[in-house]
């Protein structure tokens, strides 16, 4: 599903923020990778949803290797994965209910279908009362949630996510983590990069350790 | 900053539309002066004109001329009973009056045709005792017909290139400032077409409602130039005559501004899809 085949990526001459990666991963399951800050999780996230391009080696997902794909190929990718930013990336001027539907929208979902599908995940991730609300007026872990919810809504095949509990507390963190392992009971590939050590504990897959670039197995 | 694009783009179609208002209005009122195409010639009652006469013979054979009429004295008595039937009455058209009638040859000139030379010839040849072309007034009214309109050309030109320019800067910004929306899209799996559809739907009603707040405020403008004219028109000599923009002149304007904003649109769309993607 996810094969990164001797990966590079160099900012600057000589300069290497992720070298030789190489991974191979399957669903259903859940993968953490961690790392101190400026490892290179950030870059390695963004390779994976299309963001940047690797300087060299090949990335292959659900099948095709994304960085030779057109606009319209491009897209259709994005419409099989869901991904999670640690800014959020959510529309200022849109209600709650607006952000949610997007991928739905977007894949030309019926009306009905959207407004029981938000209805039934907006309890899961307790923003039921907040579906008119606009997330400029909500807290950083409502809105965190709202990208959370944005990303598993159209049941996507991987998830990708960039530290998804940095905001939360325990309680609402182990209820997201619990959506992680609905969505990987569907058949999703959850791939989470994050420094949590609450959530590192909690991997069911695999955990790698981003390390000056290089990412390695982590110890258990 | 939707806000404000509404408010410029309104104000720029108010103040072009307002120009172009006074523009076509000036054209109308100091009327079509072009190039003088009529002479009317007075010959002498005696003799009658014939097919033999110099003027006759002179205006077949004048290249300049594209036709002539002559109008014989019981066709200009007759013409002016019928139009002063009051003051006729009191008029005994007896062969003494007859006589000091002249015949009246009316000439056309073709286009082009440079005939100012032509009265002077004309004058000169026996038997014609004035020549009327008011090629004198008429060129000094052109010309200041041509000055004026020029410099409402220019004004006009001017207000609706620094106008068209703003309008077409705050479009861009306001793309840009959607860049943020459209990487959302983006990541979200929207295609370009999807993306472009979502943009131009935005646009769209903003764009609608600034083009028609302008012509509404344009209206106003009128109505309000109206009144002032009114006051100073006591003989409704101008007011009959002003209006406001007929449907093709809104029409070339609102065409004008749709196309100068959605082109520009589409461009600054095309490059902030472009970063998005991350094609550089």
């Amino acid at each position: 599903m996810i094969n990164l085949n001797h990966v590079y990526k160099t900012y600057q001459a000589e300069r290497h923020i992720l070298r030789d990666i190489n991974l191979s991963l399957t669903a259903p399951d859940i993968h953490m990778i961690s790392g101190l800050s400026g490892a290179g999780k950030t870059t390695l996230f963004k390779l994976f949803i299309g963001q940047e391009k690797p300087t060299s080696g090949e990335i292959e997902i659900l099948g095709k290797k994304i960085n030779g794909l057109t606009s319209n190929e491009f897209a259709l990718y994005r419409q099989q994965i869901g991904i999670v930013f640690q800014d959020y990336k959510l529309m200022k001027d849109e209600t709650v209910f607006e952000n949610l539907a997007l991928p739905l929208k977007i894949l030309n979902t019926p009306t009905s279908t959207i407004e029981k599908k938000i209805a039934a995940l907006a309890d899961s991730i307790g923003l039921g009362a907040y579906l008119d609300e606009y997330p400029q007026h909500l807290s950083g872990g409502e809105q965190q949630r709202i990208a959370i919810g944005r990303a598993l809504i159209h049941d996507p095949k991987i998830i990708f996510a960039d530290e998804p509990t940095g905001n939360l507390d325990p309680e609402t963190s182990q209820r997201i983590f619990t959506l992680f392992q609905h969505a990987k009971n569907n058949g999703a590939l959850v791939l989470i990069v994050t420094h949590d050590e609450g959530l590192i504990k909690q991997t069911v897959g695999t955990n790698f350790s981003l390390r000056y670039g290089e990412l390695k197995r982590a110890e258990a | 900053m939707k806000r404000l694009y509404f408010v410029m783009l309104s104000l720029s179609i108010t103040l072009v539309s307002g120009l172009f208002l006074i523009y076509s209005n000036a054209i109308d009122l100091l009327g079509n002066q072009g190039e003088p195409k009529r002479m009317l010639v007075y010959a002498k009652s005696s003799p009658e004109l014939t097919a033999t006469s110099d003027l006759v013979q002179f205006l077949q054979k004048d290249r300049r001329v594209e036709n002539y009429s002559i109008q014989s004295k019981e066709e200009i008595v007759a013409s002016f009973n019928s139009s002063f039937p009051e003051y006729a009455q009191g008029i005994n058209f007896s062969e003494d009056i007859l006589s000091i009638i002249p015949q009246v040859v009316e000439i056309s000139f073709r286009s082009g045709q440079d005939a100012r030379g032509l009265s002077d010839s004309l004058k000169a040849l026996a038997g014609v005792t004035e020549v009327q072309s008011h090629f004198h007034w008429l060129e000094k009214l052109a010309t200041l017909k041509s000055i004026s309109l020029n410099f409402l050309v220019m004004l006009f030109s001017f207000f609706a290139f620094v106008l068209a320019t703003i309008s077409v800067l705050m479009a861009h910004k306001f793309v840009l400032n959607e860049k943020e929306k459209l990487q959302i899209y983006s990541f979200c799996g929207a295609t370009q077409k999807q993306i472009f559809k979502i943009l131009f739907s935005r646009f769209y009603f903003v764009s609608l409602l600034g083009i028609g707040t302008g012509l509404g405020l344009s209206y106003v403008l009128y109505i309000f130039m109206k009144s002032k004219i009114s006051v100073i028109d006591v003989d409704h000599l101008i007011i009959d005559r002003v209006r406001f923009l007929n449907t093709t002149e809104i029409l070339i304007l609102v065409t004008t501004f749709v196309l100068i904003v959605y082109a520009t649109i589409t461009f600054s769309a095309k490059a902030a899809l472009k970063e998005v993607w991350n094609e550089d």
